[in-house]
């Protein structure tokens, strides 16, 4: 057992599964959990059938900086659609969803079957991106060490630790409100983007894949700051809306 | 044809709730592709996080705009 190899391949894996897992959990409190698995499920199917068909060779023929921008991209402009929406509502601007409603909705939509496309698409990509970064550490490692089994088997046992970790975060975060959770969700979206997308067009991150906390960490103070600005512009356009239309009133 | 533009359109839809944030984030991100090419590559990051920072404020700011009253 090349014990090395088992170790390298589960600390790179396990950073994707995080990155991957960090989706699927997002993805599932801001959306609805059957969404986000049909997602991650999918890419999984997508996934075994890609290295069916290429293989070892897979290193060949994907284009990982091709998909990383297309990914990026998406996650991106998704992350920053929901992130706005979420801060003009805690700003006031928007009004704030009604969680009662919004349960008796995701009640009918499950009756009916129905599946959150947003929700699945960007699960499915998340998912599939890792997922094929996961493939290539492992492919990588086990080629160049000889050592595929340990290669493997250190990529498993990190996917078995983050499954574990959030199976263990699934019931605390059902608890967080909606508003909140669209938040952490745009957060995150948007940092995942910002990374992804960079990465794609040759940027050179200061710490590789950990940049993504100090992204997070940005992206959460430009957030904080844009909701206090919002909403001190709107008590101070608020009265003189007030006015304007007394004024207009009184004529 | 209308079935392509169909889609596009839900593409769009599914993806841009702004065209004013989406065009920035996209500007953002053609800048510092353009930065990586000259090899500015360090810097791009820094770049890319202060520009979609920036759409984002720009877009709200946009939105807090009082609308003309008739």
């Amino acid at each position: 057992m090349d014990w090395g190899v088992a170790i390298a391949s589960g600390l790179a894996s396990g950073v994707e599964f995080v990155e991957a897992f960090t989706i699927v959990l997002a993805v599932a409190a801001g959306r609805n959990w059957r969404s986000s698995l049909q997602g991650a499920v999918l890419a999984i199917v997508a996934l075994a059938a890609i290295v069916a068909v290429f293989g070892v060779a897979l290193l060949r023929y994907i284009p990982l900086d091709v998909l990383r921008t297309v990914v990026g991209v998406f996650l991106l402009l998704f992350g920053l659609k929901w992130l706005r929406k979420a801060i003009l509502r805690q700003g006031g601007v928007l009004r704030m969803h009604d969680e009662a409603s919004i349960f008796a909705h995701e009640v009918e939509q499950l009756k009916k079957g129905a599946t959150d496309w947003e929700g699945l698409v960007t699960s499915f990509n998340g998912v599939l991106l890792e997922g094929l970064e996961v493939v290539f550490i492992v492919i990588s490692l086990g080629t160049s060490m000889r050592a595929f089994g340990p290669a493997i088997g250190g990529a498993a046992v990190a996917l078995l630790i983050v499954l574990i970790a959030g199976v263990a975060l699934r019931s605390p975060l059902q608890k967080v409100p909606e508003n909140t959770m669209k938040f952490a969700v745009g957060v995150m979206l948007t940092t995942f983007g910002t990374l992804w997308a960079g990465e794609g067009l040759g940027v050179h991150w200061w710490d590789a894949d950990a940049s993504a906390i100090w992204l997070l960490a940005g992206y959460i103070l430009i957030t904080w700051g844009a909701v206090a600005w919002v909403r001190a512009r709107r008590m101070a356009v608020q009265p003189a809306r007030a006015q304007a239309s007394a004024a207009g009133g009184s004529n | 044809m209308r079935a392509i533009s169909n889609f596009f359109g839900y593409v769009y839809h599914f993806l841009v709730d702004s065209p004013l944030l989406a065009i920035l984030a996209l500007a953002a991100l053609a800048i510092a592709g353009l930065l990586s090419l000259i090899g500015a590559a360090a810097v791009a990051g820094w770049l890319l996080f202060v520009l979609v920072g920036g759409a984002l404020g720009a877009d709200l700011s946009r939105a807090m705009k009082p609308k003309a009253t008739k």
